[in-house]
């Protein structure tokens, strides 16, 4: 048993690596720049400037050769300081169709080459093009002196945004400018107090339905619960938080949405738990119970039931332990989501957990909390999953672990 | 065999007794009375910072609005766009050139002496005085600006304010480039342009006249910050370094409220500044003391009535609407599009939703929404009858029927009210809706691109800034409304992060926008046609240039307001008109949702800061509302609890 815990933790390495490569490349490669949502509506050059380096994204994402001695961050920053230039001098007014080639034909030359010490001879060259008398036409500044250079140098996206990471070493996010340790301390119990209850009421509520309908194989009452879980699968999860809101709007008997700490915080979880339950009701007992139908068909039962067993005792006794592998197994997959919230649930019930928080950090671009969260989310359910396999040996004893 | 049935029998007991106790416990809890001096209104977004050089969104500026005060303010009184002085004592005193700006500070406004403390939950004195007083300075508007200008406080209002403007603006923007972050203190560098002659004189040096700074002037950005209150608290304890950040959870007002709660997803709540003097345009009180001026008649006090505020955000607008009706906030902004044909009924609220005191208030918003042909990189588009024809064929009355509920205000040129040269009797030529005449001008520009390129004309492109199925329908009514005049044009939908990357590369053919006036004065909309705006990604997304506005442009923007400005702004407009490097789609407006409680004649101001000091807010009323609609509701057999 011990090998196979550790074997499952080895493997857990390269998935939990392939997570976070997927996380970083899709945010970090693919995702817009994220301080425009911060700058206003018409962010300078100097402010975005400023925020990218507030935020120590004023270097490249993608890696090189000679990203390790931090020489093509350099190149880079110096290219991007080019570029801004070349801009303001395409979009000088009234420029010829000759003097535009000229600067395209300028931007050409220079496309390879290093710009390092070069700013004097650009100056001349661009200023041939469009005379000497136009205005804030200068590349003195894609010069970087020798403590920018080391200052760009050893800040890299690769170093805070996934090595880091990898090294449980998180940077504090941008928006809530808190660590995420502390983050979660905070919204790990808000997400617990909604995702907890509908866990153990809707694991109640759900076994009992499909106990009952399973026992009742056949007949009206197994009809009719078979039905209504397909209705209660068929409609959209938002379905049921509109109509509990409207419901809640109508009665006024508890708060539509929000949050409040300590007790008084309670009325405001009742219709998001009522919710969280029904809207899992349909396709939770539909599984329980097609997997006691599948034991109930099974030689034991009927020996069971020869041997004259009550029909309560042969479903309690025997058919629900024997079904226990399919149920631990979906409930494994549950688990890790009752710590990370539902999201649904805390954004339109406006719960301010975990999931609330993952939701909004993404639109915010607060990549600072996202590629943590999603981290911590894959280990939390690498290990949920690990438990669950655990948990079968432990089960059903004809089950043995192994690799 | 047996445990098993036991445990979870008696697992389904516990979870029914839970359930059951939940359920007596809330029955029983008493509901929660409101005070009646306080006002509650809900946002959609939370603050992100209270910090007054860092809040840009809406929701944050309008918190910092309650405490802090600027310069020079909108006139309260009129509910209009006239400017009266603030923690200025009068209007500035302009030099002839434009260039200087000589603010005279007014005398005894007291800063307030207690701040709430969101650790422990419970008001503290401002340590670097106590009890002493401490009157606004000169030299706190200087350290304001050093800060708006300082690199590392990356301040999104440097841009607009100081770059470029101020006098050494720039220098000191990369002096503190230079250095670490935490190095916070500025008596090594020199701003050039703002310095304080004596404590209550501040004199600011521009490079150019800017006659629009008087707005920025009454923006948060530059309200008054003591430096040795920002050297005591922006020290962290931990280590006893600078942590400029800790600045984002903290105000220092000399306004008619003071922060005093917030929890980033729930709430924020101002109560009453004991030391305000009293309205804005009043000295504080002789004693140097703090408190209302003795010279103001008790009526005009402010605030009026609410004592306290509180701001709740709620993100879901379909449960904002709905704890709005349950009276739970007594003010909301926006309502979701699909509540919208049961709130109104011909223009005015539903009788049900007026029988409970509900009421509603639209007023012009200086924001324009258009589309924006970038002509600069796309020579297909360079032709003149192609962009007349698109925008004749747009029917603007159905467009906003149908996709904005008939809230906004159909474009009749550049201008939208609340602007000096706004006309309501004016018609731009291409601003109608004329599809037969769109379709001839299609024809001729289709042959005009053929003569010129030598193909059929091209499939365009147009780019939206949101994904939403509401967008998406607004876009197919666009693309209809082109095709019927036989221009194809194919739709791209980016979220907000992607297109405002777009947007700064350039990277779109035509674009949909929308530009919010920062103040009311239509160079704010001018500037996006005035091509050196086009470089490095600045306001003028089309690359539209014109040598003739340019220099109207350059002409106007160092010009006080005058008949002669006015004139150059009508001349700059009608080039846009004619020209059309964009199409206008509508005028924003504001409307707002209240109860009568806080006053029937309640009116938004778009700019007016710390509004809820003028409500005539009868908390009495909301008390007697609130029980009637709870009555109503046990009447009809439901069982109130709140």
């Amino acid at each position: 048993m011990i090998a196979f815990i550790l074997r499952r933790l080895l493997y857990m390495i390269p998935v939990l690596l392939g997570v976070l490569a997927i996380t970083f490349a899709l945010f970090f490669v693919v995702a817009d720049d994220p301080v425009l949502q911060f700058a206003g509506q018409n962010p300078s050059e100097a402010t975005l400037r400023a925020l990218r380096r507030q935020y120590e994204l004023d270097v490249p994402a993608l890696p090189s050769p000679g990203w390790l001695r931090g020489e093509d961050l350099i190149e880079s920053t110096r290219r991007e300081r080019f570029e801004v230039a070349i801009a303001e001098a395409r979009a000088l007014p009234d420029l010829s169709a000759e003097q535009l080639d000229d600067i395209e034909a300028l931007v050409s030359a220079w496309r390879d080459r290093d710009l390092a010490g070069q700013q004097q001879t650009l100056n001349a060259e661009l200023r041939k093009i469009v005379g000497a008398s136009s205005p804030v036409l200068d590349f003195s500044d894609i010069a970087l002196d020798e403590s920018q250079e080391r200052d760009v140098a050893k800040r890299s996206i690769w170093d805070a945004q996934f090595f880091r990471v990898m090294r449980f070493d998180f940077a504090d996010s941008m928006v809530h400018e808190q660590s995420i340790w502390q983050l979660i301390r905070t919204k790990a119990p808000r997400s617990l107090a909604v995702t907890i209850p509908i866990f153990f009421i809707g694991l109640a509520i759900e076994l009992v339905f499909s106990l009952i309908a399973a026992s009742r194989r056949g007949k009206p009452t197994d009809t009719i619960i078979t039905i209504l879980a397909v209705l209660a699968m068929s409609i959209p999860f938002l379905t049921y938080v509109i109509f509990g809101q409207w419901i809640a709007a109508e009665t006024r008997i508890l708060p539509v949405s929000g949050w409040q700490p300590g007790f008084e915080g309670v009325r405001y979880l009742v219709f998001p738990v009522i919710i969280g339950v029904i809207a899992g009701l349909g396709s939770a007992v539909r599984f329980y119970r097609a997997v006691l139908l599948e034991e109930m068909d099974r030689d034991y039962v009927r020996t069971a039931r020869a041997k004259g067993v009550k029909q309560a005792d042969v479903l309690f006794i025997h058919v629900l332990r024997n079904a226990g592998i399919p149920i631990v197994t979906r409930l494994s997959v549950i688990i890790p989501f009752l710590i990370t919230g539902s999201l649904l649930i805390e954004t339109t019930f406006e719960i301010p957990g975990l999931g609330d928080l993952m939701l909004s950090s993404i639109q915010t671009r607060d990549f600072w909390v996202v590629m943590p969260l999603t981290y911590l989310i894959a280990i939390v359910y690498s290990i949920a999953v690990l438990l669950t396999d655990v948990a079968y040996a432990l089960i059903d004893p004809r089950v043995r672990v192994s690799g | 065999m047996r445990r098993a049935k036991f445990l979870l029998m008696a697992y389904l007991i516990a979870i029914g007794c839970i359930i059951f106790a939940t359920i007596i416990s809330l029955a029983l809890s008493p509901p929660v009375a409101r005070d009646t001096k306080t006002f509650y209104e809900a946002y959609w977004n939370t603050v992100n910072t209270f910090d007054p050089v860092k809040a840009y969104d809406t929701v944050s500026n309008l918190m910092v609005d309650q405490s802090l005060e600027g310069l020079f303010e909108y006139d309260g009184d009129k509910w209009n766009f006239d400017i009266i002085p603030c923690l200025a004592s009068e209007l500035p005193e302009i030099s002839n050139d434009g260039t200087v700006y000589i603010i005279r500070i007014r005398p005894n406004v007291r800063y307030s002496t207690t701040w709430w403390d969101d650790a422990s939950d419970e008001w503290k004195p401002v340590e670097p005085w106590g009890d002493t007083p401490r009157h606004v300075t000169a030299h706190d508007f200087v350290f304001s600006m050093k800060r708006l200008c300082d690199f590392h406080n990356s301040s999104p209002h440097y841009a607009g304010t100081a770059q470029d403007r101020l006098v050494g603006a720039t220098e000191f923007f990369n002096a503190t480039e230079q250095r670490d972050e935490t190095t916070w203190y500025y008596d090594d560098i020199e701003l050039a342009g703002a310095r304080a002659l004596d404590d209550y004189t501040l004199r600011l040096e521009l490079k150019q006249p800017y006659p629009q700074l008087i707005y920025k002037l009454m923006g948060n950005a530059v309200s008054p910050m003591p430096q040795e209150y920002y050297e005591f608290y922006a020290r962290n304890p931990a280590n006893n370094e600078h942590d400029r950040d800790r600045m984002k959870y903290r105000m220092l007002g000399t306004g008619p409220y003071l922060l005093a709660g917030y929890e980033r997803e729930r709430h924020v709540r101002f109560v009453k500044n004991e030391h305000y003097r009293g309205r804005p345009d009043v000295d504080g009180h002789p004693s140097g003391q703090g408190g209302t001026n003795p010279l103001l008649a008790p009526e005009r006090v402010l605030p009026y009535s609410v004592e306290q505020q509180e701001y709740i955000f709620s993100k879901n607008d379909l449960a904002r609407w709905f704890n709005f009706k349950l009276g739970a906030f007594d003010k909301i902004q926006q309502i979701p599009k699909d509540k919208f044909g049961a709130a109104m009924e011909g223009g005015e609220i539903s009788p049900d939703l007026a029988a409970i005191g509900m009421r509603q208030s639209q007023v012009p918003w200086p924001s324009i929404e258009y589309i924006a042909f970038h002509v600069r990189d796309h020579p297909v588009l360079r032709n003149k009858p192609l962009r007349q024809a698109m925008s004749l064929a747009i029917d603007r009355v159905q467009y906003n029927r149908q996709f904005r509920n008939n809230e906004e205000i159909v474009p009749n040129g550049l201008v939208p009210p609340g602007s000096f040269t706004y006309d309501e009797n004016h018609q731009a030529t291409w601003y109608r809706y004329d599809p037969e005449e769109a379709r001839k001008l299609a024809d001729e520009a289709k042959r005009l691109h053929r003569e010129r390129h030598g193909e059929a004309l091209p499939k365009l492109t147009l780019s939206f800034r949101a994904t939403s199925s509401a967008t998406r329908q607004a876009a197919e009514f666009l693309k209809l409304s082109w095709a019927q005049i036989g221009i194809e044009v194919e739709m791209e939908f980016y979220d907000f992060g992607k297109w405002l990357d777009n947007l700064r590369n350039r990277n779109y053919q035509i674009n949909s926008a929308g530009w919010v006036g920062d103040y009311p004065d239509e160079e704010t909309f001018l500037q996006l046609f005035y091509s050196p705006n086009y470089a490095g990604g600045g306001s003028n997304s089309t690359g539209f240039s014109s040598r003739e506005f340019d220099a109207l442009y350059e002409q106007a923007k160092v010009m006080m307001d005058s008949p002669e400005r006015r004139d150059l702004y009508l001349k700059m407009a009608a080039i846009v008109e004619e020209e059309l490097p964009v199409i206008m789609l509508y005028y924003r407006t504001r409307r707002e949702f209240f109860f009568d409680w806080i006053g029937e004649d309640f009116k938004p101001h778009v700019y007016l800061r710390a509004q809820p000091a003028y409500f005539h807010f009868d908390g009495e009323l909301r008390a007697r509302r609130l029980s009637e609609m709870r009555s109503k509701s046990s009447d009809s057999g439901e069982t109130a609890v709140e």
